[in-house]
């Protein structure tokens, strides 16, 4: 598994996915939507317009972020999981892939193709957020760069529901999970429930931004056990979207 | 062994009310290097069997044994990601193969000249026509020259030089030593292709033999429309 | 990768994912404890339109987080400073739920502290109208005009709605005429204090305003018997002194109020020396 001969296949699947995903009109205007929206909120953090700017700024940075990123998703998952409706399901699967390969490299190509997106949201963000000064922008970067792990668990999260459901109720399925994958740590603070908050995914823990605010000093390797966390559970995810894919036929 | 592939009393029931059996105890062997073709009504059970043999499909009872380390398979209905190029779907085909990536290219290349894709390798595949996707279907199929290829309907939706320059792909792929297996209501086609032939009747594979003895004097499709349905006559 | 490998694989993974979280969150809880408050920027609030816009409608629940937002401002401020947000964040509050009374008291109260008075003024003027029985908001008004601006007039308004209202204390009534009682027309205050002397039932109060009313009387007097020696004779009354000079009255009166009284000759009045 740890050779490139077993790599080969599933990074080729995710070539494929990732492509079709740069290469689609929906991706690139997703991609254009947070340009767009990014640089408004940097004109508006520069113009002198006053305490309404302010709030202006705080959503434009939320619509970047938060919307671009899920535009991005939503349309790398809807093209992996169209992969059965289409019918290229059928060509792909008749290859010599394992499931896990199979798997794996569906993940692998949501990841990627929606990168691309969070990448450039995540500039942006950075980009206005340190023109505020309300962080300095290397550890911004840092912590941007962190949440990406979230990415990772929701990629493996679509790849998973996809192989139930169809593309489009997977994609609204996973964006669910988000804002509950966010509340899981309303569940850890009631008491009784605490174990929850480490048996299932806990999104909140790549909310950066907010640790960041009330707490200094964090070490290096809190970015580091943050990135296992967000790999860990994307292979959990991804092992049981193998075991799905192996029981489906076509 | 000189069998590229031994199916072993298959069947397929699959389940919900009432249990349907799509195969019976369907059982032959295919010589290596030769054109099988499968016919049958429709919802005979032919692109059941092609897809068991292919491993998208789980058997409920029975075995296949294929004598063929590679597989090439072409679906009914190809469907695509039709944002994707015809070079890098062929490109990226080649990587699932596990074939590196110079050599990836070069299948590539060789396999949108023969079947006539070459100017229009960087098109998106969803601006190509129907035919057009049928033959790149085939050339995803016949990349990396596999021992067995399983064609479903290979020729539906071809203009007549489509057909006769894909039929001249298969019989040519049939001289490499590649054993093919094809699904098809053209029945011309499939007189002029197949060294043999397998009748699926209602999941049950009525007749398994050479072409010419199914034939016998008449013409293909009179013989089937016999076989099948002697009130008929 | 499934099976009992794929198996053993995803459950060692889910294991270290609860491990790892298990870590970073001990790791924030130490960083937390040990390290410096982060320096929060000052607080400039966004204004009460657009926190209206974004609320969606739920702009009961915007204000009630505005509040906590300026009660926290105001309670872990440094008092040495000014705290220049929070008239913007008071009226913040009350713009996006008008009829959240206790701020309206809270700014009358605490701003003119820092020296904001007409803010304060503003401020209570939108409460008195939305809560026209509430006495303390009129009542705090006229301290305002009355104690900082020392504008009598305002102060008499204020302080006579006051008296009018439920719920204000008490010295409103005696307030408002003392307010009167500077003002120029005199019979308008004269009336005030016999009004309270014939209406009141607090004898303290009523005492008061006896003891008012006679200084008034007293004042008035002196003011008309001054108004006619002037018209009468070419040498004008210069001070009460001169009263006793030139034998009108035996000595110079004091006010029944129990402080010397004064002849302001600009205005014409006479008035208390404190």
């Amino acid at each position: 598994m740890f050779k490139m001969r077993w790599w080969r296949p599933p990074l080729s699947l995710a070539g494929l996915i990732a492509l079709s995903a740069w290469q689609s009109r929906g991706l690139l205007g997703g991609a254009i939507l947070g340009v767009v929206a990014g640089l408004s909120a940097r004109f508006f953090a520069t113009a002198s317009l006053g305490q309404d700017a302010r709030v202006m700024i705080d959503l434009l940075l939320a619509i970047t972020t938060i919307g671009s990123l899920a535009i991005g998703w939503l349309i790398a998952t809807n093209l992996a999981a169209a992969e059965q409706e289409r019918g290229a399901g059928l060509l792909l699967a008749s290859k010599p892939l394992t499931a896990g390969q199979y798997a794996v490299g569906r993940w692998l190509g949501i990841v990627v193709g929606s990168a691309l997106i969070y990448i450039i949201s995540a500039l942006v963000g950075c980009l206005i957020a340190s023109l505020g000064q309300q962080m300095p922008l290397a550890e911004l970067s840092l912590s941007w760069l962190t949440s990406g792990g979230e990415l990772l668990v929701l990629a493996a999260l679509a790849n998973l529901l996809a192989c139930w459901t169809t593309s489009s109720l997977a994609s609204f399925l996973t964006l669910a999970l988000w804002f509950i994958g966010h509340s899981i740590d309303v569940l850890v603070m009631s008491s009784g429930w605490q174990f929850l908050g480490y048996i299932l995914p806990n999104l909140n823990r790549f909310n950066l931004h907010e640790t960041y605010v009330t707490a200094t000093g964090l070490p290096g390797t809190f970015y580091v056990l943050t990135g296992v966390y967000a790999l860990s559970w994307s292979v959990v995810l991804v092992v049981l979207a193998s075991a799905a894919l192996k029981k489906r036929t076509w | 062994m000189s069998f590229a592939l031994a199916v072993t009393n298959v069947s397929l029931i699959r389940d919900g009310r009432p249990r349907q059996t799509v195969l019976d105890g369907v059982s032959f062997m295919v010589p290596k290097g030769q054109i099988v073709s499968l016919i049958g009504q429709n919802g005979a059970g032919k692109t059941t069997l092609l897809k068991i043999i292919a491993g998208l499909l789980s058997p409920s009872r029975g075995s296949i044994t294929i004598n063929s380390p590679r597989i090439g398979f072409m679906p009914e209905q190809p469907g695509f990601l039709p944002a994707v190029t015809a070079w890098q779907w062929l490109v990226l085909t080649g990587g699932l193969l596990n074939l590196n990536r110079s050599e990836s290219k070069h299948q590539a290349d060789l396999w949108l000249r023969r079947v006539g894709l070459h100017t229009a390798r960087h098109q998106p595949i969803g601006r190509l026509s129907k035919g057009m996707r049928q033959r790149l279907a085939f050339a995803q199929a016949a990349l990396g020259d596999p021992q067995l290829l399983l064609l479903d309907e290979p020729l539906d939706g071809l203009d007549p030089i489509g057909r006769q320059d894909l039929k001249g792909l298969i019989l040519a792929a049939r001289d490499n030593g590649t054993t093919v297996i094809l699904c098809s209501h053209i029945l011309s086609d499939i007189d002029e292709l197949s060294d043999r032939l397998g009748v699926i009747d209602h999941g049950q594979l009525k007749f398994f033999g050479d072409t010419a003895s199914f034939r016998a004097d008449n013409d293909l499709e009179r013989s089937f429309v016999n076989f099948i349905n002697p009130q008929h006559v | 990768m499934v099976g009992g490998r794929g198996l053993l694989i995803a459950a060692a993974c889910w294991a270290l994912a609860g491990t790892s979280l298990y870590a970073t969150n001990w790791q924030v809880a130490a960083a937390r404890s040990t390290a410096d408050i982060r320096q929060i920027p000052p607080l400039e609030p966004p204004s009460a339109a657009s926190i209206k816009a974004l609320s969606l409608g739920f702009t009961r629940a915007a204000a009630d987080v505005a509040w906590l937002q300026t009660i926290q401002y105001f309670g872990g401020g440094n008092p040495n400073e000014r705290y220049s947000a929070l008239t913007a964040l008071i009226n913040t509050v009350v713009k996006l739920d008008p009829d959240f009374e206790y701020p309206y008291q809270f700014g009358g109260i605490i701003l003119p502290l820092q020296g904001d008075y007409e803010d304060a003024l503003k401020l209570l003027d939108a409460g008195i109208a939305r809560f026209p029985n509430n006495g303390l908001l009129p009542y705090y008004a006229g301290a305002i005009a009355r104690i900082d601006l020392n504008d009598s007039r305002r102060a008499a308004v204020y302080f006579q709605q006051a008296a009018r209202t439920p719920g204000a204390p008490a010295a409103a009534t005696l307030l408002a005429g003392v307010s009167l009682t500077d003002l120029d027309d005199r019979q308008i205050a004269l009336a005030w204090w016999n009004g309270i002397i014939e209406t009141s039932s607090d004898t303290t109060i009523r005492d008061r305003a006896i003891v008012w009313r006679d200084h008034l009387e007293t004042v008035l007097a002196l003011e008309t018997l001054i108004i006619k020696i002037n018209a009468a004779s070419g040498l004008p009354i210069n001070n009460l002194q001169d009263l006793v000079t030139r034998g009108l009255l035996p000595e110079v009166p004091k006010s029944p109020l129990g402080w010397p009284l004064v002849l302001n000759t600009a205005t014409g009045r006479v008035e208390l020396l404190r």
